[in-house]
C-alpha cells in the first residue's frame, strides 16, 4: 500500500472528524446507521481516497455497532435471530461487494472508483429516502401509526419452507425472502459503506418488521459484517487507523446518546430522519459528481464550476448534518418537556 | 387562548390540576413536576393524600401517624408551591380511592386533569373517572423516602466511572499517537497484521464506550422509561366518548318501516 493514500492530521482535519463522527454516530444509534452515510463523503471532501475513506469507515463502525446493539438491547428493541440471519446473508453480500469494488478499483483507478461510489449514493438514497419520506409522511397523518405494508403482508403469507419465527419483531416469514434483503444489504455496505440504507426499509417495507425494531436489529448486522468487512479491508492495508480511531472518539459518544433518543420519540421519526437524511446527502453528493466526470474526461467543466459545486456539496453535507442532530436532539428535548405537549393538546381542546 | 384564566375569576372558576399523592409522601418528581405544570399552564393545584389503607387494618380505624404524616407532606408540599406564587389547596380522604376521585371531581370544580404516582393509582382512577390521568414513574421508595440519596450514590458511581474510563481512553489514545508513525507501518502492512487495527477498536470501543456511558449518565441524560408519562389508558377515553354521546330524536314518516 503506498503511504501517500494517507493523509497529513491536523486540528481542523481531527475537529472535523470528531464531529461528523459524533453527529454520525447519533444518526447510526437512532436510525441503525448512517454515521457512513456522512463519514464516506466527509473523509473524501479531506482528500481521503475512497477506498481508504471506505476501509476505515467500516473499521470503525463495527465497535460503534456493537455499542449501540447492546444498548438498545438493553432497552429490548433487538431481534438477534433477525439480525444473524440478516448478517449472515449480508456477509454474502460483503464479500460480492467487495469483489465488485476491487474490480472497479483496477479498471478505472482511484476517480473510478470515487465515481461509483458518488452514483451509488445517489441513486439508493434518492429512490429508497423518497420513498421512506413518503411512508413517514403517511404514518405522521394517522397519528404516527405504522402499519405493515402489503408486500410485507403478502410474503409473510407465502409458506415456502423454512419458515422463520422472529420472537421480538413478531412476525413469520421464508428464509427465501429474508436472503434478498440481507445480500443487497452486504452489497451496499460493502461498497459505500452505508448496507442500512437498504437493510433497515428491506426489513421494514419486506418483511414487514417496525421500523423501530428494524433500526436496532440493524446494528448487529452492521456489527456482524463491520467485523467481516473490517477483516477483509485490514488484510489489504487500507484501514487509517488515526481516522478510526479520531472517528470512534466522537461516534461512541453519538451512538449512545441516538440509542438513548429512541426511547423519547415515537417510532416514525425514525423514518422520518433517515429519509430527510437520505435525501439530503443525495443532493449533496449530486453537486460532486462533476468532478469526477470531468476528471474521466466523460464531461467537461471549468475548475472554478468544479469548486463552486464542490463548495455547494459540502454546504449541503454540513446541513444534512445539521438537520439530522437537530430533528434527532429536538425530538428528544420535545419527549423531556411533556407539559409542552400537554399545553398544545389543552390548546386544542 | 384558551390556556389564559380569565383575570376576574373566582377561586372555585379557576382551572385546577388535581394532585394524588401517597399518605405516606409525595415524591420530589411528582410535586416538582405538578408545581411546573401548573405554572406554565397557569392552573391551581389540589393536591390530596388518600389513606387508602395504609396502615388501615381490619377495624378501618387509621393510624394518627399516618394522618401526621400526610399532613406534613401536604403541609410541605403547599410551601413549594406558595414559593412559586401557586394557589394550592390540600384534602386529606380517608377510605377508598374510587369515591375519593369521585367526590373530588363533583366537589373541585374546573378540574382539568389528575396527576398522580403511576403505581399507585392509574388503573384505579381510570375506571371511574373520565377526564384525563397522567402517570408520572418515580423511583419510590416504600420506607417513605425518595430515592434522592440512591441518586447522589449513582451520581458519584458515575463520576467515578468517568473519570476511570475517561483517563483510560485518553491513555489508549496518546499510546497510539505518540508514535503514530510506527503505528502506521505496522497497521497497513496487511496479511496476519490486520489483527492489529481489528483489537485495537476494540480494545478502544470498550473503554471509550464505557467513558460515553457514564459520562452521558452523568449529564443526566437517561433512557426515558415508557411508563414516564402516559394518558390514562383506552379505557378512559372510551368512558369519555360513551358519555359525550348524547341520544338522538329519530322521526319516521312510516311508523311501519321496522316490520
Amino acid at each position: 500500500m503506498d503511504a501517500t493514500q494517507f493523509i497529513d492530521l491536523n486540528i481542523v482535519s481531527v475537529s472535523f472528524l470528531f464531529f461528523v463522527g459524533f453527529i454520525g454516530g447519533l444518526v447510526s444509534g437512532f436510525i441503525g446507521s448512517g454515521g457512513a452515510f456522512v463519514l464516506t463523503p466527509g473523509m473524501m471532501s479531506l482528500g481521503v481516497p475512497g477506498t481508504v475513506a471506505v476501509a476505515s469507515n467500516m473499521c470503525h463502525k463495527f465497535p460503534k455497532a456493537m455499542v449501540g446493539a447492546f444498548k438498545r438491547f438493553k432497552y429490548g428493541q433487538v431481534d438477534i435471530k433477525l439480525g444473524l440471519y440478516m448478517a449472515a446473508s449480508a456477509g454474502v453480500g460483503v464479500q460480492l461487494g467487495i469483489q465488485l469494488q476491487h474490480f472497479i478499483l483496477n479498471k478505472w483507478g482511484a476517480v473510478g472508483s470515487d465515481l461509483y461510489v458518488s452514483l451509488s449514493f445517489v441513486a439508493i438514497l434518492l429512490v429508497v429516502g423518497s420513498y421512506v419520506l413518503y411512508d413517514a409522511m403517511k404514518s405522521s397523518a394517522s397519528g404516527g401509526q405504522e402499519n405493515v405494508s402489503s408486500i410485507a403482508q403478502k410474503l409473510q403469507s407465502i409458506h415456502l419452507p423454512p419458515m422463520i419465527h422472529f420472537k421480538r419483531a413478531n412476525i413469520t416469514i421464508s428464509f427465501w425472502f429474508t436472503v434478498p434483503v440481507g445480500l443487497a444489504t452486504g452489497m451496499l455496505a460493502a461498497t459505500i459503506a452505508v448496507g442500512g440504507f437498504v437493510g433497515v426499509p428491506g426489513m421494514i417495507y419486506v418483511m414487514g418488521v417496525s421500523s423501530i425494531i428494524a433500526s436496532a436489529s440493524e446494528l448487529v448486522i452492521a456489527f456482524v459484517m463491520g467485523l467481516a468487512g473490517s477483516v477483509n479491508w485490514a488484510m489489504h492495508g487500507m484501514v487509517d487507523i488515526r481516522l478510526v480511531l479520531i472517528i470512534l472518539g466522537g461516534s461512541l459518544l453519538g451512538v449512545q446518546l441516538g440509542a438513548i433518543g429512541t426511547t423519547y420519540v415515537k417510532e416514525s421519526m425514525i423514518k422520518v430522519v433517515m429519509s430527510v437524511l437520505m435525501l439530503m446527502v443525495a443532493v449533496s453528493r449530486l453537486f460532486a459528481l462533476p468532478k469526477y466526470l470531468d476528471q474521466l474526461n466523460i464531461m467537461a467543466f471549468g475548475k472554478s464550476s468544479i469548486a463552486i459545486l464542490e463548495k455547494i456539496s459540502f454546504v449541503f453535507m454540513c446541513l444534512a448534518l445539521l438537520v439530522a442532530a437537530g430533528i434527532i436532539l429536538g425530538g428528544m428535548w420535545k419527549a423531556r418537556k411533556p407539559a409542552m405537549a400537554l399545553q398544545e393538546s389543552f390548546s386544542q381542546v | 387562548m384558551l390556556l389564559q384564566q380569565h383575570p376576574n375569576a373566582t377561586p372555585s372558576e379557576r382551572r385546577k390540576i388535581l394532585v394524588i399523592g401517597r399518605p405516606d409522601g409525595i415524591t420530589d418528581v411528582l410535586a416538582d413536576y405538578a408545581i411546573q405544570l401548573s405554572e406554565r399552564l397557569e392552573a391551581d393545584l389540589f393536591v390530596v393524600a388518600i389513606l387508602d389503607g395504609a396502615g388501615n387494618d381490619d377495624t378501618g380505624v387509621y393510624p394518627t401517624v399516618d394522618r401526621a404524616i400526610a399532613k406534613e407532606t401536604l403541609h410541605v408540599f403547599k410551601q413549594r408551591a406558595a414559593k412559586k406564587n401557586i394557589r394550592c389547596n390540600d384534602a386529606i380522604w380517608e377510605g377508598n380511592m374510587e369515591k375519593a376521585a369521585e367526590f373530588l371531581l363533583q366537589t373541585v370544580k374546573r378540574t382539568v386533569f389528575v396527576l398522580t404516582d403511576s403505581e399507585y393509582t392509574k388503573n384505579q382512577l381510570s375506571e371511574d373517572i373520565t377526564i384525563p390521568v397522567f402517570s408520572i414513574s418515580t423511583t419510590y421508595n416504600m420506607e417513605g423516602a425518595t430515592m434522592a440519596r440512591e441518586s447522589k450514590e449513582q451520581r458519584k458511581k458515575d463520576l467515578s466511572k468517568t473519570i476511570g474510563y475517561g483517563l483510560l481512553s485518553a491513555c489508549l489514545y496518546g499510546l497510539v499517537f505518540w508514535k503514530t508513525d510506527t503505528v502506521m507501518h505496522y497497521f497497513t502492512k496487511g496479511g496476519f497484521y490486520a489483527a492489529l487495527p481489528v483489537a485495537t477498536v476494540l480494545v478502544f470501543s470498550f473503554a471509550h464506550g464505557a467513558f460515553a456511558s457514564s459520562l452521558w449518565s452523568l449529564i443526566g441524560i437517561k433512557p426515558m422509561k415508557k411508563d414516564a408519562l402516559q394518558p390514562a389508558d383506552s379505557k378512559t377515553i372510551g368512558q369519555t366518548k360513551k358519555l359525550q354521546k348524547r341520544p338522538r330524536a329519530y322521526a319516521y314518516i312510516n311508523p311501519f318501516h321496522k316490520i
